[in-house]
Formats: C-alpha cells, structure tokens, sequence
C-alpha cells in the first residue's frame, strides 16, 4: 500500500526533475534582469531584412496592445509571412510598430501610414537575452498552439514551486530530529521575509 | 603499494560518500525552507501577472483606487535649475519619508508628482508649487499588486541600505534555486528505486524545454 509519505516525496521528486529546466531559467534569467549592467556588452546592430513600398489599409484607433491594433498587426505579419508572438504599439499618431518575438531574436516591423512604407529589422540571438525572454512570457494572449502550450508549462511551474514548499514542509515536519532546526529555518525565512517586505 | 594506495582511496570514498550526500540534503532542505516564503511570493506573483485579466475581474477597478490621506502646507521654494529628483528627495527628507521613490510632472509649473514606493501600499505625493501645498495618498491595499510589486523589485537601484538587502537575498534565492537544481539531479540519482520514473521525468522536462526554446 501507498502512503501519503511516499506519494508526498514522490511528488516532491518527480515534480522537481520535471520542472528544473524552467527552475534553473527563472534563476539564471533573474540573476541577469538583476544585473543588467553586467550583461549589456553583448549587443549586435540591428539588420535591415527589407524596406518597401506598402499600403494596407490599418485602424490605428486602439491603444497600444489593444485588440483593434493587434489585428491591424497580425494581418501585415501574415502577408509578411511572419507568425508567432508579436506586440504592437503606435510611436507616432501614422505610425504602426510590430515586434515580433522568439525566444531567439525578434523582428521590428515599422508601418508608416504616411509615407505607405514598411521596414523590417531584425534583432540578431543574443545569449543573454534568451533566458530573459522565456522569463517574461507567461500567459495566454499570444497566438499558436505552442504560445499557449507555454503559457501552460509557465502555470504548471507556478504551481509545482508551490506543491514543492508545501511537500518540503510535510518530509521536514516528518523527521523529528530535524524538527527544532527546521523550525528556526522556517521561522527564519518567515521572520525575515514579513519583516523586509513590512519595512521595504 | 599501489594496490593498497587504491583500496585505501576507495574505502575513503565509500566511506565519505553518506556525508556529503547527507550535507547537501541538509543544506538543500535548511534553504528551502528558509526561502519558502520568496519562492510562494514568486510563484503566486508569476500566476496573478499571467492571469491579470483574470485577477481584476474580481475588483471594480484596473489600478488600486487612492485615498487622500492629508493635505499640507508646504512653502519651501526650489530654485529654477534644481532637479526633479533633488526636490523629491528633500520632499520626502522634510516630511520624514525617506526612501525609494519614482518621480513625474513638475514641468511647465505642473505639479510634481513622488510615487514613494512600497511593497505594501504605496503613497502619492503630488507637490502643486504655485499653492505651495502636498496632497499625500495612500493607495488601496490589493493583495496582487502587492505580490507583482515584490516580484518587480530588483533592489540595488536606489541608495538605500534596504533595497540593497532585498537585491542581496532575491540574488540569495536565485543563487540557491540553481543549487536546488543541481543537488537535486545529485540526490535523485541515489535513489536506486526511483532512478528509472526520475530519469524519465528529468528527460521529460528537458526535452519540452529544449523544444519549446528552438520553436517559439
């Protein structure tokens, strides 16, 4: 028969070895939005994929990210054979800005309404930024089946940081040897952490 | 000699082998318990900025409402060419407010506006020069924006000896989340009966990530 000891450490284990690779991204990525200044050197130009004449007729009435200015994007990107993440925002009233994103690069597509032109640039791999970027998406706003797979994985590590607290206090709480130096651990981080977010 | 030089050095590994196994789950459950509290705060944070769509559908606003707190006199006056930060910073030292702070308006003779930060409610204070008056507001305590402020915050940006104590244990968990990682692999990998399920969920997770990171 399985206990729930057994099942809690199971879980404690199986949980931690399936979700380390995105453990040990949140921690390298934190460490670099931590210490931007350290990681700013490697930056390449920007290259120019294309600039051309172009005219389609776009609603720039929403917001940055809106809706309405989103759908305005995705129908350049898909004409431009472009698809996956993007954001779109307006740098200028005539203007349309669409930065279309991988965990790799990203690529800048600049619409001006005025002078019916678009220009794509693309931002070339850098090291530093990939861990960043898989560190700041989440959610499920952008479009794709694997956006959104992600968005999964990203709510399923959330969740399994928490099962893992939650387990680790359970297998601490079990060894009764550990008890006392445990309690001061707990304590201690509790203590500490209430105290600086209460002063901060 | 060699022989013996050898079983020697294989007896001292056998035998020191339970020692430091038992040091690294010592020190890999002392600092997860330890960091219990920042990893929750990251993981609840993580879920309600992915799902704050979600989140504020539970209350009648998008931002947390301000409620004024109290209106002062305030009749120090600034010369033309000091900065915006310098007169914030001397706002805040002469209302007993010090501490880290984000700074708006004041161009133009606008009114200048200190957000003075804080994990838990923030405050407004909106300096009008012209009526020689502060408006001081406390913002409404919402438990999400409390959890994705403490997410956002780096530390080490501002002088001041509390920020740099955040900055220093966020730079403890991420440190640590690494070696929970890495001693984790370890302490699996002892486990004879659960080497098999844990190797494939370790194979598993990598190879997810590892597709994930090359297509989107």
């Amino acid at each position: 028969m399985i206990t729930f000891d057994k099942i809690n450490r199971r879980a404690h284990l199986y949980l931690g070895l399936f979700l380390m690779p995105w453990l040990l991204m949140y921690g390298v990525s934190s460490f670099i939005v931590i210490h931007q200044a350290w990681f700013l050197s490697d930056r390449p130009a920007r290259e120019v994929l294309f600039e051309k004449a172009y005219s389609h007729p776009v609603n720039l009435q929403g917001a940055n990210n809106s809706p309405e200015l989103r759908a305005a994007a995705l129908e350049i990107l898909k004409e431009c054979d472009l698809g996956g993440a993007f954001w779109a925002d307006k740098p200028k009233p005539d203007t349309l800005h669409i930065d279309r994103f991988s965990f790799r690069d990203s690529i800048s597509l600049t619409y001006s309404l005025k002078d019916q032109k678009l220009k794509a640039e693309r931002q070339p791999m850098r090291w530093s930024q990939v861990p960043q970027r898989m560190h700041f998406r989440g959610g499920y706003g952008q479009p794709g089946f694997g956006n959104k797979f992600w968005g999964l994985l990203v709510d399923v590590a959330c969740v399994g940081i928490i099962i893992w607290v939650a387990s680790g206090l359970i297998m601490w709480w079990r060894l009764p040897r550990l008890r006392t130096w445990g309690a001061i651990a707990v304590g201690g981080g509790i203590l500490s952490f209430a105290l600086l977010v209460w002063t901060l | 000699m060699n022989a013996t030089v050898t079983n020697e050095a294989i007896a001292t590994t056998t035998a020191q082998t339970p020692g430091i196994s038992r040091l690294v789950r010592r020190i890999h459950m002392f600092t997860g318990l330890f960091l219990a509290p920042w990893m929750v705060m990251y993981a609840l944070s993580t879920l309600v900025m992915t799902h704050h769509e979600s989140v504020n559908s539970f209350y009648g606003s998008k931002s947390p409402l301000l409620v004024k707190e109290r209106e002062l006199d305030y009749s120090r006056s600034f010369p033309t060419n000091v900065t915006r930060d310098a007169i914030a910073q001397q706002i805040l030292n002469d209302l007993g407010m010090d501490g880290a702070y984000s700074v708006s308006g004041g161009r133009n003779g606008g009114p200048l506006v200190i957000q003075r930060q804080h994990a838990m409610p923030q405050r407004r204070l909106t300096f009008d020069a012209s009526m020689s008056k502060i408006t001081i507001e406390r913002e409404e305590l919402r438990t999400p924006t409390v959890l994705e402020r403490l997410h956002r915050r780096r530390g080490y940006k501002q002088p001041y000896a509390l920020e740099d104590t955040w900055g220093f244990t966020v730079d403890v968990a991420v440190v640590t989340m690494v070696f929970w990682s890495l001693s984790g692999i370890w302490l699996a990998w002892e486990l004879k009966t659960t080497r098999l399920w844990g190797a494939l969920s370790f194979v598993v997770g990598l190879g997810l990530f590892v597709v994930f990171a090359a297509l989107i």
